[in-house]
């Protein structure tokens, strides 16, 4: 028997076993399941109850915020108003705690506010990178820099040494050659302040060709990022005092002909 | 799922809220059950399965509607794609991405590679008979899945199990085509090795070395 004849009988075999290909399963996110079918594909297993759970329809809440969060993305069509488009994740079983906290925050905000000319000071952040070819700790320098290539996903972690209290915000600019240029990553923000930024090469350098390129992330409280598109020295880490933090990493596009 | 799927999604990037519910309401089963599936398949105890497949479905959707809902308007129903099973695309590919996000570097720690597989060389094959014995078959594919870290087994499942196109996979992943041959050419290597070794126990339990069998 040839391997390929194996892997074609272990599939077949595999596909007798394999439970998730039931299309009641598809027919249960669609809710159309009565009760007792939902009954029957529960019984078992702790992994058939697991599964009803993961395939049980979506809310009428959970599907009315997505809508919501759809139709606030479609009307942001205002190209040029943000550098980054940002997105805070949101927890709908954790809603309530959520709300608990946003409410703390805002009165210890408020008070600090109060007695401040200025938010509380943000906790150091740091800047992980992952993907590519190898990924590095981008706070320690390393030769090692991430290779791109085309359709290769790059991820960028940017966490706060604490949990932040209050709003913070963030931008991403690529620096080649002494130029700057604003870039516009999805920057999902959780509520601990801690920020991630994935996406293709594609995604997050369109239009950038092959070489080695310069990250920079800046974080900092609402109303305390530059405005327009800082110079290079305005970024560098011997620059002048900031308002806000400046991390950068290295990653490498590499020439699609390159193997 | 409506029969005008595309002059819905018309209407809903025309930021129309009757048409963005409907297609939520169509696309919303089509995502969580590919959401629901990948993390069911993850052999990771999951922390809450019906939080993390709610919370993994929004993130689905964040992306789907980000920069004036790009990802829906890369949909050509030229290409001979459905939109739902588009959006599914997109839905793993999403997923993917989060798990690999959250976990440090998971997948550099594949341990299939050919040179580890031990190759043994001279021996007759005697696999064979594990595809007749339905014992044998759960066996060797517990053996399997024990050797394939989370990359190895979503393209196992992928591959071997639903035979999806290559280029699906290759869009879905951001591997080239040669790269996914590779994979299948890795896996059908390893699916001779481990059965040669089960068919060589009388036994028929799986001998697997701890240092390859993935945490």
């Amino acid at each position: 028997m040839k391997d390929d004849d194996l892997l074609d009988a272990l599939g077949r075999a595999a596909r007798k076993d394999d439970r998730l290909a039931d299309p009641r399963w598809d027919a249960l996110a669609r809710g159309e399941l009565s009760d007792e079918e939902i009954k029957t594909l529960a019984e078992g297993s702790d992994a058939a109850r697991d599964a009803v759970e993961a395939f049980r329809p979506l809310g009428e809440p959970t599907r009315a915020r997505l809508t919501e969060q759809a139709l606030a993305a479609l009307g942001a069509q205002n190209p040029g108003a943000a550098p980054a488009e940002v997105v805070r994740r949101k927890h709908p079983r954790r809603a309530l705690f959520v709300l608990l906290a946003a409410c703390l925050a805002a009165l210890v905000a408020f008070v600090w506010l109060a007695r401040n000319d200025a938010g509380p000071p943000l906790p150091a952040y740091a800047l992980a990178v992952e993907g590519g070819d190898r990924p590095f700790r981008a706070d320690t320098p390393s030769p090692d820099e991430p290779r791109l290539a085309p359709g290769s996903r790059l991820s960028l972690s940017i966490r706060p040494a604490a949990d932040v209290l209050g709003a913070v915000e963030a931008r991403a600019y690529s620096i080649r050659d002494g130029v700057v240029a604003p870039s516009r990553p999805r920057i999902e923000i959780a509520a601990s302040g801690a920020m991630l930024v994935t996406g293709t090469r594609e995604e997050l350098f369109p239009d950038v060709g092959p070489g080695r390129l310069q990250i920079v992330i800046l974080v900092g409280r609402p109303g305390t990022l530059p405005e327009h598109t800082p110079a290079a020295a305005e970024l560098a880490p011997e620059g002048p005092p900031r308002a806000f933090q400046v991390l950068r990493a290295a990653v490498w596009l590499t020439d699609p002909n390159e193997r | 799922m409506p029969e005008d799927i595309a002059a819905l999604l018309r209407r809903a990037l025309a930021g129309e809220r009757a048409a963005v519910r409907a297609l939520i309401d169509a696309l919303a089963p089509v995502v969580q059950a590919r959401v629901a599936r990948m993390l069911l398949r993850r052999r990771a105890p999951q922390r809450d399965i019906r939080q993390e497949t709610e919370d993994l479905v929004q993130e689905v959707f964040v992306v789907l509607f980000a920069d004036s809902a790009r990802a829906l308007r890369q949909w050509d129903p030229a290409r001979g794609m459905s939109l739902p099973n588009f959006v599914g695309l997109v839905a793993e590919r999403e997923v993917i991405s989060i798990l690999r996000s959250k976990r440090r570097n998971p997948w550099t720690e594949e341990p299939m590679l050919d040179e580890e597989l031990d190759p043994k060389h001279g021996e007759q094959p005697s696999a064979e008979r594990l595809f007749e014995d339905r014992e044998a078959l759960a066996a060797l594919l517990a053996a399997i899945r024990a050797r394939l870290g989370d990359r190895g087994m979503l393209l196992f499942q992928w591959l071997v199990v639903e035979g999806r196109p290559v280029e699906e996979i290759c869009a879905a992943l951001g591997m080239t085509p040669d790269a996914v041959y590779a994979w299948k050419s890795r896996l059908a290597k390893l699916v001779r090795e481990v059965a040669e070794d089960l068919a060589s126990d009388p036994g028929l339990s799986p001998r697997i070395p701890s240092s390859k069998v993935k945490p």
